[in-house]
């Protein structure tokens, strides 16, 4: 992760736009509908991300309880970074004789590497998913797990907590165990996968 | 190829390098921010969506996409250099895909960042699994599912069962439906 260095702190155009709340959006980040995307805070969304936000729950006011607010359809929380030509697209099925798009639904401290297709329909807390992996519809991973490079998670696939996956098809191949996330403590080491992703969020500029 | 003679081609100086002859269904959803590049003739079909970010390369020939079908954010259609390039109806490509095939038939899905080679025909009802790949040339029997790592089976279910289909092509109809609310049309941008 070497990034060309800052030579003036307030240059015409810099990378990335940061929000009120910390987020941090690539100039060259790609997003559709933008109404319909929450980000909680501090995260980050690198150049030649696509979201799509466009893709939401429409009408069904019944069971939806606001009211003409903006209905989301990816909601990601803190210090969670989309890494560059990542696709973020809501899931889509049948129900009730409609396609219908679910909210798809991103942890805080989740790590998305580049390339990654996410269509899952959940992903849990302190995740770390690889390069160029693909999360098909409406699977689901739960807290702490990592997802090896080049994997493809398959349709409805439920990753249990704690696992590793790799392959293609994706299966479990072990467990993250104990000290997941947290840091040896090493020279230099300000962050570790799974773990707490602030100094990287606030490292990137 | 060149067998038939085109019917464009005579006066391409009038059209503008960035807009090719585009003859797109009245009821096709272009999103505004798809790309269609090239300056041979592109005919997209009834009810076919071209999601923001899809591009269509009528750079090495024509592009054809049929009826009902999808193409997501990301892929890619169309040859460079030479080679018309047919897509069939109820097909969907999906996100990051590279088609260069000369023929995809109908109601098969090529999944996410999977690569379809120039010159490869693939039959009806098959399936490309993501990250996989059909070489060059190749030709894929109709039915015929790629995955894992280059692994190929006939999807008995599909081919013996007229009734799943159906079903298939019903539910790529309402998902088309469902996308018709929701990506606004820019066709008027590539017809006039």
């Amino acid at each position: 992760m070497s990034r060309p260095p800052v030579v003036t702190r307030r240059s015409a155009k810099s990378e990335y736009i940061e929000t009120d709340t910390g987020n941090k959006i690539s100039r060259r980040a790609r997003i559709e509908g933008k109404q319909n995307i929450m980000l909680a805070g501090k995260s980050v969304v690198m150049a030649g991300a696509t979201l799509r936000g466009d893709l939401h729950r429409k009408g069904d006011k019944s069971s939806e309880g606001e009211k003409g607010g903006p209905i989301t359809a990816i909601n990601i929380g803190r210090a969670s970074v989309i890494s560059t030509d990542c696709t973020i697209r809501p899931p889509m099925r049948l129900s009730r004789g409609q396609m219908t798009f679910y909210p798809l639904r991103i942890g805080d401290n989740v790590f998305i590497g580049p390339g990654t297709h996410v269509s899952a329909l959940s992903i849990s807390s302190h995740v770390h998913v690889g390069a160029n992996c693909v999360l098909s519809p409406f699977c689901v991973i739960k807290e702490s797990c990592k997802v090896l490079p080049d994997t493809v998670v398959p349709s409805h696939m439920v990753i249990p907590p704690g696992s590793i996956v790799a392959g293609r098809p994706a299966r479990v191949v072990g467990e993250v165990g104990e000290g997941w996330g947290q840091g040896v403590g090493g020279e230099g080491e300000e962050w570790v996968e799974g773990g707490d992703l602030r100094p990287l969020v606030r490292s990137i500029k | 190829m060149t067998s038939r003679p085109a019917p464009v081609p005579k006066r391409p100086s009038q059209l503008p390098v960035s807009k090719p002859p585009c003859t797109l269904h009245s009821s096709a959803i272009i999103a505004d921010k798809a790309q269609i590049t090239g300056s041979h003739a592109v005919e997209i079909g009834e009810n076919a969506v071209i999601h923001p970010w899809a591009r269509i390369r009528a750079e090495g020939g024509r592009v054809v996409i049929g009826k009902n079908s999808m193409v997501y954010e990301g892929a890619t259609i169309g040859t460079t250099d030479g080679g018309d390039v047919i897509i069939g109806d109820y097909v969907n490509i999906e996100t990051g895909a590279i088609v260069e095939a000369i023929s995809v038939g109908d109601g098969t899905t090529v999944e996410v960042n999977a690569v379809v080679g120039k010159g490869a025909v693939v039959g009806q009802w098959c399936k490309i699994a993501p990250l996989e790949r059909v070489e060059a040339d190749e030709e894929l029997e109709d039915f015929m599912v790629v995955y894992g790592d280059g692994r190929r089976r006939m999807d008995m279910t599909t081919k013996e069962h007229a009734e799943v289909r159906e079903l298939k092509k019903e539910g790529q109809e309402k998902a088309v439906q469902a996308m018709r609310t929701l990506i606004p049309n820019a066709a008027a941008k590539w017809t006039s």
